[in-house]
């Protein structure tokens, strides 16, 4: 390895610098002073540069001396000045946004933020503003659909907002918001995600590549940080839809130096719905029925700083799913009453302390908190008066059956930047995080005329301690080549078991001829949490549970290649990857998890087995401007093994999508009239459908006897056939008008625009005339929406 | 006209997809076509004085017609490439049986089923019988606690065969007899003791103890259980009687994989169940069992 990196130097003509000065600060928009993230700061000259973190710092160390330097940002102007580095500086700067410019010519993507310099590969940022553009379902944009849309993500099918990143499964992704993990990103049984565009100011996905800094999860890292609030002026933002309204609110708590944002979403359906099941339940006086249905949820942030050095954070997410059916049967003699509902909440918390310990040192402190909680329950109330001649007089019956499962979390992590010279920028921290599972109980309590039963079935807590620690360093080698290389280690402790994983971190860029950017990267990843789930139910009711003493840590390596390159304000790149995954964990044939009675626990219910993904992803983005949007197209594969099903062979994973395309556009027609559409198409999803039966012998023993026959069902091979394939088109329209005191748009947008129906499921059954038919049912039509927005 | 567009279009589009939602959206696929195949299965055990074996003809799930045993069926069991039976007859039970008049014991060698039939192509499947199960019987009598009350306890040591991943079935009973030595009196019960030891491998009714599995780690099985019978306590004596099975690979998937089938039963949310097949179609079975009882 010496001999390589020596090899390296000789062949490559290192840069050196003798005497290193550095110019540190953070950057923010003129009218909000917001922090910006992922700025970039540019020399021209040298041809170094780097960037703003998620707090908007930058550090950059350059040889002593005059310097002009250029901040470029997307959908912000370009900015240059002058430094002269005869010592450290410290200067923070503001960029202005370009919708607060005349000249569109000068937003433009520039050398310092083009993808053929990053080494970073296989990772995918969507601006706030493209996103909040495109068509919006209900009134609503979803961040989770609109990634879906994106070359090497995959949706789980109509209506669910999990994504399936490069052959993976949802649980392998690392959901952080502000850092923290959520475990639970569906609203409205996944049509649509937890996440309110109102209250976000970034979103990133990684694929591959992955940098030593992240770990936790097998396939991709998405990072939402919400919006700050704006330290200068007090804004409002508020949309009313056909299901649901929200509003957000920021300002400044004391200006220029402390800040709020709130905002909150909540579904009406409920409300609506009420006047409508009055009119029902008045024509039958016998019978009435209630269904409900609302989400909400709220994020909150304060920022204060506290001085030149100092920064801190508070922010807080808060959502939940309530859905229930509450109906009453009433006769002279009976009584009967059924509440059936389902809840499922998340809750996070993030405290985070910045503090810039010299001009090339900074360091984030944060302490997180994230609760995840699945409810269930079925209580059925009934009373008789029993007939003449039986004179006991009234009796009931009450059964109810509760089930919970549910995760929280509590760990803190430390994390330091350190911008050793122009050529190295070190990144080291640890992290430490305390889970609690509880991975699903039913309680069951009958009461009966003589008979009581109260009883807990499965469901022990299980706790669990994870710490990591990583260092990494991208290290410019010359003015052609890059190298990111770190370290993660990664240990869990478990009923007594330890597991620890060393992982090594690698991507390269080197620059070819044509300003073609090569790239290649490998990552080590493991895991310690795993979502058991029943194959495209979608239903919250999917289970989160620990790696323990029997079920072992998930592991994979990732392989990718490719080339990257700007062509003007497009960034085109076309990328290969090869995953294997190890220890994945899945149900066990035969098995289920939903109020599952007897007494064995999930890990007797699940087995561990491995996984193949590759493909190619081709992806062309132009992400500003007055028409911009994207392609993609992913050619993939994508394979499972495990001992204990399918008869031990390879099958195809459920989400196998041997093609996957997406188109999005937005337009500008004026100022005041924007146009955008998305349209996608994936092969569809593998499915396992019942095939043949016959008759077998039965052996002797467990009660059977010599010569015993019994029929089977024998389903096809596992996910041997596919449902349709799926494709949509999405359209909206929006109207602007400024007015006095505030900006008002109308939106008009339809989801599904020609109606085609998507396969949710397949049901066997038969027809009229009695004669089997094989049926996709599709979840939604067409529908149209619109929407009213205000802001001021 | 072009504002009154706006709203009349979306309207019509939403009134379209409330009936939509309202209706279900659902659409009619092609049935795949079945091509019927061959289904063997034939369990044989040590003891057996003759075999049972179940020939049918597999039918697709959306056919119309009945799965259906398959007659003419020609089935053949061959030990290292030779004939040892061959038989063609189907029985009033739907069984093709073969009478042999002893015990066929546990035949050294590879063992082939081959079932041909002038519609389809032939299959076939290969196993070996087992080596005998070696275990000790260890009588504890009046040792154990059964629900509050004294019991016998049994423990079973089930010897370990180096580098070969062992499966048991295990039946007991508990035979009452007049005097030692002395004839057996009809009266007898079929015991279903209840183990903890979680380093085996359970089949059956859940906690019952009815078959263990080293699951590929060499060692000896263990197991103490008490019996819920004090022989100090009785009138007649005891005999225990503990007859265990050891199971070939592929009978031992089999029973674990039809285990799995029962209990997804009828329930949509279960996982697919494949049954276990060691056919050459990947329909049916053959498994092989050699057991030794004894009494204690």
């Amino acid at each position: 390895m010496k001999n390589l990196l020596l090899a390296l130097f000789c062949v490559s003509g290192t840069l050196s610098f003798a005497q290193t000065k550095t110019i540190s600060g953070y950057v923010s928009d003129s009218k909000t002073g917001e922090a910006l993230i992922g700025v970039n700061l540019w020399s021209p000259e040298l041809k170094l540069g780097t960037a703003t973190n998620v707090y908007g710092f930058y550090s950059f160390t350059l040889p002593e001396g005059k310097h002009v330097l250029r901040l470029t940002y997307l959908g912000y102007a370009n900015q240059d000045f002058e430094v002269n580095l005869s010592q450290n500086i410290s200067s923070n700067f503001e960029m202005i946004a370009s919708e607060n410019m005349l000249n569109e010519v000068d937003v433009v993507a520039s050398e310092g933020s083009r993808i053929q310099e990053q080494v970073q590969m296989s990772k995918i940022e969507v601006p706030i503003k493209q996103l909040k553009s495109l068509p919006a379902i209900f009134g609503e944009v979803d961040i989770m659909k609109t990634l879906q849309l994106l070359p090497g993500v995959q949706s789980g099918g109509e209506g669910t907002s999990g994504l399936y990143v490069r052959g993976g499964s949802p649980d392998q992704n690392l959901i952080l918001l502000d850092g923290v993990p959520l475990y639970n990103v569906n609203h409205l049984f996944g049509f649509f995600s937890v996440f309110n565009a109102d209250a976000i100011s970034n979103v990133s996905l990684t694929k591959g590549g992955f940098p030593a800094r992240y770990g936790g999860r097998l396939s991709s890292v998405l990072e939402i940080n919400m919006k700050e609030g704006n330290l200068r002026e007090f804004h409002g933002d508020a949309t009313a839809s056909i299901i649901a309204s929200k509003l957000t609110l920021e300002g400044p708590l004391i200006k220029d130096k402390a800040s709020f944002m709130v905002s909150g979403r909540r579904t009406y359906l409920d409300l609506l719905a009420k006047p409508f099941l009055a009119n029902i339940n008045s024509q039958d006086p016998d019978f009435s029925t209630s269904p409900t249905y609302y989400f909400y949820d709220m994020n909150a942030k304060v920022n204060y700083k506290v001085g030149k050095n100092d920064r801190l954070y508070l922010s807080h997410f808060q959502g939940k799913d309530d859905f229930g059916v509450k109906s009453e049967e009433s006769s002279i003699q009976n009584t009967n009453k059924i509440d059936f509902g389902l809840d499922w909440q998340n809750s996070i918390t993030a405290a985070r302390w910045n503090h810039q310990w010299s001009p090339k040192l900074f360091s984030n402190a944060i302490a997180t908190r994230s609760l995840y909680n699945f409810n269930t329950r079925i209580i059925n109330e009934s009373s008789y008066q029993p007939n003449f001649p039986d004179t006991t007089g009234q009796q009931s019956e009450n059964f109810a059956a509760l089930y919970r499962s549910g995760i929280e979390d509590y760990g803190g992590r430390l994390d330091f930047d350190y911008a050793h010279s122009p050529l190295h920028y070190v990144r080291f921290g640890a992290g430490y995080t305390n889970h609690t599972f509880s991975p699903g109980a039913t309680n069951l309590e009958f009461v009966s005329s003589g008979f009581n039963l109260d009883t807990l079935i499965g469901g022990a807590d299980v706790y669990s301690n994870e710490l990591f620690a990583y260092a990494e360093d991208e290290w410019t080698v010359n003015d052609k080549f890059k190298i990111n290389g770190g370290l993660h280690f990664t240990t869990l402790f478990v009923e007594g078991t330890t597991y620890a994983s060393l992982q090594p971190r690698f991507g390269m860029n080197y620059s070819l001829p044509g300003n073609i950017a090569f790239k290649a990267s490998y990552a080590d990843m493991m895991q310690f949490v795993n979502l058991l789930t029943n194959e495209g139910i979608g239903l919250p009711t999917d289970l989160w549970v620990p790696s323990t003493a029997n079920i072992k840590p998930q592991k994979s390596r990732q392989y990718a290649a490719g080339l990257a390159k700007n062509l003007k304000q497009l960034e085109l790149s076309i990328e290969g990857y090869y995953k294997e995954m190890d220890n994945l964990v899945s149900f066990k044939e035969g098995a289920n998890f939903l109020f599952s009675l007897d007494d064995e626990s999930w890990e007797d219910k699940v087995t561990q087995g491995s996984g193949e993904s590759y493909g190619l992803e081709f992806f062309a983005q132009k992400k500003a401007g007055k028409t911009n949007g994207w392609i993609g197209y992913t050619l993939s594969w994508n394979f499972r093994q495990f001992d204990e099903i399918n008869g031990g062979e390879k099958f195809f994973y459920t989400y196998d999508r041997r093609h996957d395309f997406s188109a999005v556009l937005s337009h500008d027609f004026t100022e005041n009239v924007a146009f955008s559409g998305a349209w996608v198409y994936g092969t569809g999803r593998a499915i396992t459908l019942p095939e043949f039966s016959f008759i077998t012998a039965l052996p002797n023993g467990l009660g059977w006897f010599q010569g015993q026959q019994a029929f089977v069902d024998r389903p096809s091979d596992k996910n041997a056939y596919r449902m349709s394939a799926y494709h949509r088109l999405d359209l909206s329209l929006s109207f602007h008008k400024k007015l006095s005191n505030y900006d008002r748009w109308w939106i008009f947008s339809t989801y599904n625009t020609y109606n085609h129906l998507n396969p949710f499921f397949l049901d066997a059954s038969t027809d009229d005339q009695g004669n089997p038919v094989l049926r996709e049912y599709g979840l939604f039509p067409i529908i149209p929406s619109i929407a009213y927005r205000i802001k001021f | 006209m072009k504002k009154q567009l706006l709203f009349i279009l979306p309207l019509t589009a939403l009134l379209f997809s409330c009936s939509n939602l309202i209706d279900g959206v659902v659409k009619e696929i092609d049935i795949p076509a079945h091509n019927p195949q061959i289904a063997a299965s034939l369990f044989v055990d040590s003891k057996d004085s003759g075999f049972a074996a179940t020939i049918s003809e597999t039918q697709g799930i959306y056919d119309t017609a009945n799965t259906g045993l398959l007659d003419s069926a020609v089935l053949k069991l061959f030990r290292d490439g030779t004939l040892l039976y061959s038989w063609d007859k189907m029985s009033p039970f739907g069984t093709y049986d073969y009478d042999f008049g002893q015990q066929i014991g546990a035949i050294d060698g590879e063992i082939v089923f081959e079932i041909s039939h002038p519609n389809h192509e032939t299959v076939s499947a290969t196993q070996r019988f087992p080596e005998a199960p070696d275990f000790d019987i260890e009588l504890n009598y009046g040792a154990a606690n059964y629900y509050g009350q004294p019991s016998d306890e049994i423990i079973l040591t089930l010897k370990d065969n180096p580098s070969v991943n062992q499966h048991y079935l295990i039946e007991m009973s508990l035979h009452y007899r007049t005097s030692l030595g002395g004839p057996d009196t009809s009266k007898y019960w079929q015991l279903e003791p209840e183990t903890a030891n979680r380093n085996v491998s359970i089949l059956g009714n859940k906690g019952t103890l009815s078959a263990v599995s080293e699951e590929g780690i060499d060692r000896d099985i263990k197991i103490s259980f008490a019996t819920g019978f004090n022989s100090i306590d009785e009138d007649f004596l005891l005999e225990y009687r503990v007859s265990i099975s050891a199971l070939s690979n592929d009978l031992y998937a089999f029973y674990k994989s039809y285990e799995a089938l029962d209990q997804a039963g009828n329930n949509p949310f279960a996982e697919p169940v494949i049954l276990f097949s060691n056919m050459s179609n990947s329909i049916g079975s053959f498994g092989l069992s050699t057991t030794t009882r004894k009494w204690k």
